[in-house]
């Protein structure tokens, strides 16, 4: 442990860097054989994500020193500034496999919902943290940050990229419940957001499709759309068995050669199972659970209740969009878009959950994770 | 719910979280820890339990099992050319659930075969597996279609049997069909040791349909399988199947046999029969011409029989060469039978009844001695017991045993009937007498070796028995001389080169009674008389325009005998009644195509040589080329094109069957127009000079004309 990172949770930045390195390897094996089919080089999309780990571990030391009490006054034109651009990428944005997720800004496509989720994050921290005492009251309370939050979610939902909409939506909710919003509101809002999702999510024949066929009831769908969709996940699936325990080692996944589409991208963690195995699975949710229980640990020791109601969203986000990426290349979950953080190919992602974890390792420097040390007052 | 309570002491109170909501950290952390939990099992789930299962699903997309087909073995002739060789040929297939663009490949087949796009895109829309064959043994690789290999176009490496010599030899060496089995000749024979091993190669396959080798899978090279070196000697069985046919359709008889054996070995230099069929050329095949006639068809011999009353009686000293015997005018009355001779004879000797081949003689001949004898010797020389020769098919014949003789069987068997026997059994018969009399097992394949040079199996001649002695054998040997001089096959004998043999002409049975048209005429012997090298038969069975062996068979022996001299260092040597004295001196083979027959004839002789024409006609080859300075007295032997009468070049079908255009390059100029002209070819000429250096046959279905360059180079 040196000097530097006296103040900071070693775990957290150890756990993230380690998995942003790897990472490079896994998107390599992963794309390999795409990249040099798409673009005549199998190092193609290597390079890229190299670079971008590159600027991502910049990321999080430059805002591991920057103090986070500065994004408590940033939060609110942020989070405007990330709907102006959501609502740029609905007129204007590059349209990738039906959807409208990216601005093309040249040489880097910009995912702004990126953007978005971590200044929502911050945002409703810090009208939480105004809040503490009227909380309790629900149009006071409760329901501006509702109403804050909906433009965004539905800004997303518009893209269409429900998924994204609904880990946002939820997170909020973890806030809320943090933040101690009233067990009674949170329970009718629950079940207000239930009826309306579920509603929503059935209205496009591509989501519901998608849900029945995780169900097994796809057998009637038109145009095979079933057995489209269980295919990747099928191939995800025998992508995992294939790895075993050990994994068939680093760069010699089968499944990877045109087996399972977009191996480097959303069912990238499929392949590090068949590369390493259970073992190398396990790691990565090791990895999370780490970020998961630091993180949390970080929460609970925030000097105030803006560090605390940021700490716990920084690290809710990023772990519950491990577990829902995870969970969807094993099956467990029906198919979503959600990235698997720091490892799935794709800048924007990489970039904002490295200076989200920059962030959280601010807070960690001021909430004495070690009290050992007993020397957090003299560096304040 | 809140589980590190050892944490919850480390909280400074002034800034902690307020203690009674800590617990909803602590139920977020035990959610989420819980959902991780679920991702972990059913990753044990997946990687450990059913890993197999999945495995094997996974295995099953990816890999595929590819037979490594081994490379058939080599067939060479006893001069080490190559008679049945494999060479890869490329057939390609489609996957026609991972292809991509199913109507470009449909495009391309359209171009290259016969069906239309739109067959070849029902026919890869309708198939239901992931295989589909779309062309097969391509001598070289399908460049629109390698494109699209990586789009679920397959491509399969596949070996192909070649067989350079065609016709020539078909049925000795026999074919192998498309799955590398061996169905005739030497290579149904040797098949087992040709074929080799076939091994495997597992082929990863990606997402996309393309295979490629996977590195560290085990793989089973395949073994090449053994080659063979047979007996036969290309050269000869060339000029045999060629003088064959010829013989053939001139005597236009069914079907023919050329079978030729080195008596000292038993070795096959030469198998032929017509019907012939070239092996490398699949599909309409009929066993009239893929059978080996010569092991496989049984024939009443006729006189070519009466070695064995020959031997027999000259064995057990029954008769002497010079013995007198009667013909008894050519009828002979035995109870209800009668012998007759075609060529009536009186008081002879024993040796000019062999060369007239007297029936009656040898009829009366077999009564004088024993039937346990007679069969004992027939016995002996092969007749009603397989040979044992190393080709499929062999038939043993049909030998009476002594007890199922009647009071007539021995007397017909004495001149070659009651018996059958295949043109094998007869030949090695006299190659027996060829031997000094002792007979050899016949074999046609020499030795098998490895595809890296080890002899896996090596055939040494083989001796079956002494048949009769030295001293018999001469004398027969002797006898049979006197068949080509004076008797029956004069047409047989080449000049210096001393051939003995008998002629055969047997009456087939047709319907149950001996027919008088149809006959088996055949030709059997053995040359040089005095050191015998090759012992040969040639049998033709039903020939029209003469029935006699002597006119038909021997002047294909003759012709063959003739050519093969040379090859095989047995030079038919000039006997001094036909060399003219200046054989010191040297002399200038002049240019004699062109020319015709009688002019030819007149240039030589002028120069001190001689012409051999086996035909009238223009001159347009010769066996010297010009120029050359060759031994006073030489005979210099021509190919003439007999003129066809009509003028304007129109020939009629037959003529067209047997009729081959004169080839004029390399003739000067002047002659090749007159060789054409004689022809009845209409000629074109272009270029400047004195020398033909092109001809180009023009395409046309009824007129023959050609167009030739002329140069001066």
């Amino acid at each position: 442990m040196s000097k530097k990172t006296d103040h900071i949770d070693w775990f957290i930045l150890l756990s993230v860097v380690g998995l942003m390195l790897f990472s490079v390897a896994f998107v390599y094996s992963a794309s390999a054989a795409f990249a040099d089919a798409h673009f005549g080089s199998s190092e193609k999309l290597l390079v890229n994500h190299g670079i971008r780990v590159v600027f991502g571990l910049l990321a999080v030391f430059v805002f591991a020193r920057i103090d986070y009490h500065v994004w408590e006054r940033l939060a609110k034109p942020a989070y405007i500034i990330s709907l102006g651009l959501l609502a740029i990428v609905l007129v204007s944005g590059a349209r990738v496999k039906g959807a409208t997720r990216w601005i093309d800004m040249g040489y880097i496509s910009f995912q702004p919902s990126e953007l978005a989720k971590f200044a929502l994050v911050m945002f409703i921290s810090a009208m939480l943290a105004e809040r503490t005492r009227s909380i309790g009251d629900f149009k006071r309370g409760v329901l501006p940050i509702v109403l804050w939050a909906l433009p965004c979610c539905g800004l997303i939902a518009l893209q269409p990229n429900v998924s994204t909409a609904g880990a946002l939506f939820l997170m909020m909710f973890v806030l809320l419940f943090i933040g101690n919003a009233r067990a009674d509101h949170l329970s009718v809002m629950g079940f207000f957001t239930i009826v309306v999702g579920g509603v929503y999510a059935l209205s496009a024949p591509y989501r519901r499709n998608r849900i029945l066929a995780f169900l097994g009831l796809g057998d009637g769908m038109e145009n095979n759309a079933a057995e489209k969709i269980n295919y990747q996940l099928k191939q995800a699936l025998l992508a995992f068995g294939n790895g075993g325990i050990t994994g068939v080692g680093p760069g010699r996944s089968i499944q990877r050669d045109f087996f399972l589409p977009e191996s480097y991208g959303d069912f990238i963690y499929s392949i590090i199972g068949e590369e390493y195995g259970l073992i190398g699975a396990s790691i990565i949710l090791i990895a999370f659970g780490i970020l998961l229980w630091r993180g949390l640990a970080v929460a609970k020791r925030a000097p105030d209740s803006f560090g605390r109601l940021l700490a716990a969203g920084i690290t809710v986000v990023l772990v519950v969009y491990a577990v829902v990426n995870a969970g969807v290349t094993c099956g467990v979950l029906p198919t979503t878009g959600l990235p698997m953080p720091f490892i799935s190919y794709g800048g924007t992602s990489v970039l904002f959950s490295s200076a989200a974890v920059g962030i959280l390792l601010n807070i960690s420097s001021h909430a004495g994770v070690y009290p050992r040390r007993r020397n957090i007052a003299s560096t304040e | 719910m809140i589980n590190d309570a050892a944490e919850d002491s480390d909280i400074p109170r002034k800034t902690g979280y307020e203690k009674r909501h800590l617990w909803k950290m602590g139920a977020l952390q035990v959610v989420l820890l819980a959902a991780l939990g679920v991702i972990a099992s059913r990753l044990i789930y997946l990687q450990v339990l059913r890993k197999n299962d999945l495995q094997q699903q996974a295995r099953r997309q990816y890999e595929s099992r590819i037979e490594l087909k081994p490379r058939r073995g080599i067939i060479y002739d006893a001069n080490k050319t190559v008679l049945a060789a494999t060479a890869i040929s490329y057939s390609y297939a489609i996957d026609p659930k991972t292809a991509a663009d199913i109507e470009s490949v449909a495009q391309i087949l359209a171009r290259i075969t016969k069906d239309s796009a739109s067959v070849w895109l029902n026919k890869i829309r309708e198939c239901k597996t992931s295989f589909l064959w779309l062309i097969r043994g391509r001598q070289h690789t399908v460049s629109e279609l390698e494109d699209l290999r990586r789009q679920g176009v397959i491509r399969i490496i596949e070996p192909r049997r070649r067989y350079p010599f065609g016709n020539a030899g078909g049925q000795a060496v026999g074919m192998a069909n498309v799955d590398n089995i061996g169905v005739s000749g030497v290579e149904a024979a040797e098949d087992s040791l040709l074929r080799g091993k076939p091994g495997f190669a597992v082929m990863l396959r990606d997402g996309h349909g393309a295979v490629r080798s996977a590195l560290d899978v085990s793989n089973a090279p395949s073994d090449n399988g053994a080659n063979v070196i047979t007996t036969l000697d290309m050269r000869l069985q060339q000029i045999a199947e060629y003088e064959l046919r010829q013989g053939i359709e001139s005597a236009q008889a069914v079907s023919g046999i050329v079978i030729a054996i080195e008596p000292s070995s038993g070795e096959i230099r030469a198998l032929c029969s017509f019907p012939s069929f070239d092996p490398g050329v699949s599909g309409g095949l009929l066993a009239d011409a893929t059978r080996i006639r010569g092991i496989s068809d049984m024939y009443e011999p006729g006189s070519t029989f009466k070695i064995i009353a020959a031997a027999a009686s000259l064995e057990e000293n029954l008769v002497k060469p010079s013995d007198s015997v009667d013909g008894e005018g050519g009828t002979y009355r035995v109870g209800n039978f009668e012998v007759k001779d075609s060529h009536p004879l009186g008081k002879i000797t024993f040796r000019q009844a062999l060369e007239q081949s007297s029936n009656i003689v040898f009829a009366k001949q077999t009564g004088k001695i024993p039937d346990g004898k007679f069969y004992k010797y027939a016995r002996d020389f092969g007749f009603g017991v397989a040979s044992g020769i190393d080709l499929p098919g062999e038939v043993a014949g049909v030998l009476k045993k002594p007890r199922q003789f009647d009071n007539t069987t021995k007397m017909f068997m004495g001149y070659g009937y009651e018996l059958s026997a295949s043109a094998l059994q007869i030949v090695n018969a006299y190659a027996t007498v060829a031997n000094a009399g002792v007979m050899m097992k016949p074999y046609i394949i020499k030795e098998v070796f490895s595809d890296d040079g080890k002899v896996l199996q090596s055939t040494k001649p083989q001796i079956v028995r002494r048949v009769i002695s030295d001293k018999t054998a001469t004398t027969l040997a002797d006898m049979l001389r006197g068949v080509t001089k004076r008797g029956t096959g004069t047409e047989a004998d080449v000049a210096g080169l001393d051939v003995a043999g008998k002629t055969g002409t047997a009456q087939q049975v047709i319907g149950g009674v001996y027919s008088k048209e149809a006959y088996t005429a055949s030709f059997v012997g053995f040359f040089p008389v005095s050191a015998p090298r090759i012992a040969m038969i040639i049998m033709l069975d039903r020939p029209k325009t003469d029935i006699y062996g002597g006119k038909t068979a021997a002047p294909i022996f003759r012709r063959i005998a003739e050519r093969w001299a040379g090859t095989i260092g047995v030079e038919p040597a000039i006997t001094s009644t036909n060399l003219t004295k200046k054989a010191s001196d040297t002399a200038l083979v002049p240019e004699l195509r062109g020319l015709s027959d009688k002019e030819a004839h007149e240039l030589l002789h002028r120069n001190g040589l001689r012409l051999n024409s086996p035909s009238a006609g223009i001159v347009v080859s010769q066996s010297v080329m010009p120029g050359a300075k060759v031994e006073h007295g030489r005979e210099i032997a021509v190919q003439t094109q007999p003129p066809i009468p009509s003028t304007d070049g129109n020939l009629s079908r037959k003529q067209e069957k047997t009729y081959t255009p004169p080839d004029v390059r390399g003739i000067p100029l002047r002659r090749a127009i007159a060789i054409l002209h004689n022809s009845g070819v209409s000629v074109k000429v272009f270029g400047k000079g004195g020398k033909v250096v092109h001809q180009i046959w023009n395409n046309e279905a009824k007129s023959l004309s050609c167009t030739i360059e002329c140069s001066d180079k």
